[in-house]
């Protein structure tokens, strides 16, 4: 079983809602692609991450989003400014 | 049966004019009427830019009693329609019909009245609000207006609105179901509402330090569209009955394309916008070596300017290096539904001028984009066929070819 902090946890939950699988199928590895996603679903994550954190997510950053590991990984760039 | 449908009265309000006159002035001179937003604060918006009309009174075109039971889409189109009509210059026949394009219809009105009812409660909602909203709204204040009973429907196909009603209005002719049709498109949707989604979509230009320079397509360094409202309007009518009355003809249509891309709702595909272009030139009866200009939909995303650029290639083969091509949203911003419709008026007046429209805030050549996109300066040019393409998310596509009027 793979350890999730609180923040990956969230960026997580907000996957699993937008893509309606199962928590377990998103690990680190986890690609939106491969879960069954596409750029609109990954535009409404993004969405969400940024009502969700209170953060503001630049396009550069934006595009990046393909990933959990992305993912989390803009998350926390933002959070942090 | 041979019927043939020509154009013979335009009319247009834009954010770079409210008049055809105004708008073509502005359109051959390269100038762009995108702003910072003035309808509402927008700083709190990643972009604070759009294509909004300011000068523009309705109360000049339609009664006080009535105006305030009007959406802003009714007003646009109602002036445009004045225009085209006066400019077509004949009594309208009681059979005339009304196709007129909208991509989201009321929405100024829609975004207002939920506001209030959110603010204060259902009791304060307009008790005409549903029919400002409705889409079709437009047309029965126009057959109102005029008395008119003929054919028509409202056209809701996102960006290809204007283009689909305007090509539905020519079969309609051409066919014999009626002589005289007003044709075209409008939409306003520059409201806090909807603009935040545009926002919420990334798809629109963040260059807000300059409005006039933002909306850049076809060039490397584009950033995404402009968001603008618009109307333009057209009275096609049936050749025969146009000479019987010595109409002004500005130019005859001659081809429609219509075709969906079956695959992504935002996304444009290539094969459904070639397919849409091929069909309009085989209902046209011409080789595409015949197109004179290409009008383009060229919105300034990074993927609509790459995908379509593709597809004219892969109908025109290797004349598509040599054709002009060009798009009216570096000066007055996406239009949504009505952008079809300005387009084709204005390619009536390029044909009438032998001018061909600039693409300005072209700095940058991009690889993927590497036609003639008649940078930043109008050119002058013989002009006998314009193909005009128009493409919506839903992957709707509307090609439409126009051709200088010979007997």
């Amino acid at each position: 079983m793979e350890d999730f902090d609180d923040i990956e946890q969230q960026v997580r939950n907000i996957i699993v809602e937008q893509l309606q699988v199962d928590v377990r199928n998103v690990t680190k590895d986890s690609t939106i692609d491969g879960l069954g996603g596409d750029s609109l679903k990954a535009l409404q994550i993004l969405s969400l991450f940024e009502t969700h954190f209170n953060i503001s997510i630049s396009d550069e950053d934006a595009i990046k989003i393909n990933s959990f590991k992305s993912a989390v990984e803009v998350v926390r760039k933002h959070l942090k400014k | 049966m041979n019927r043939r449908a020509v154009i013979t009265g335009i009319g247009t309000v834009t954010c770079v004019g409210i008049n055809r006159d105004s708008f073509w002035d502005a359109i051959i001179n390269g100038r762009s009427g995108i702003k910072r937003i003035s309808f509402f604060e927008p700083s709190q918006h990643r972009t604070q830019i759009a294509g909004e009309i300011r000068d523009f009174d309705p109360l000049k075109y339609i009664h006080s009693k009535e105006v305030k039971d009007m959406d802003r889409i009714s007003h646009l189109s109602i002036a445009a329609t004045e225009e085209a009509v006066d400019n077509a210059g004949g009594k309208l026949s009681k059979d005339t019909g009304i196709i007129i394009g909208t991509g989201i219809g009321g929405i100024t009105t829609d975004d207002i009245e939920h506001s209030l009812y959110n603010l204060k409660g259902p009791r304060y909602v307009h008790p005409l609000a549903i029919p400002m909203i409705m889409c079709n709204a437009t047309a029965c204040h126009i057959s109102k207006r005029y008395g008119l009973m003929g054919p028509g429907y409202t056209v809701v196909t996102a960006c290809t609105s204007g283009t689909n009603a305007i090509g539905e209005a020519y079969r309609l002719i051409k066919n014999g179901y009626t002589n005289t049709i007003i044709a075209g498109g409008v939409d306003a949707s520059i409201t806090p509402g909807i603009f935040s989604a545009w926002c919420a979509m990334r798809v629109l230009s963040t260059m807000n330090d300059n409005p006039e320079g933002a909306c850049k397509p076809f060039s490397k360094d584009r950033g995404g569209m402009v968001l603008s409202e618009g109307a333009g309007i057209v009275v096609i009518e049936e050749l025969e009955q146009a000479l019987k009355r010595s109409a002004n003809i500005y130019a005859e249509i001659i081809g429609y394309g219509s075709s969906y891309d079956a695959s992504h709702i935002t996304a444009p595909n290539g094969n459904g916008q070639a397919m849409a272009m091929e069909i309009a030139l085989k209902e046209a009866n011409l080789p595409p070596s015949e197109v004179d200009y290409i009008s383009a939909h060229g919105t300034g995303t990074v993927l609509n300017d790459k995908i379509e650029t593709m597809s004219i290639k892969r109908v025109f083969s290797n004349k598509a290096y040599s054709i002009p091509i060009s798009s009216l949203k570096s000066m007055i911003g996406h239009t949504l539904g009505a952008s079809g419709a300005i387009g084709l008026i204005a390619s009536c007046l390029s044909i009438r001028d032998n001018i061909v429209p600039p693409t300005i805030n072209y700095t940058t050549p991009d690889p993927e984009c590497d036609l003639d996109y008649v940078p930043n300066k109008a050119r002058k040019s013989n002009l006998n066929v314009i193909m005009l393409n128009s493409f919506g998310f839903g992957g709707s596509n509307g090609v439409l070819i126009i051709k200088r009027f010979t007997l």
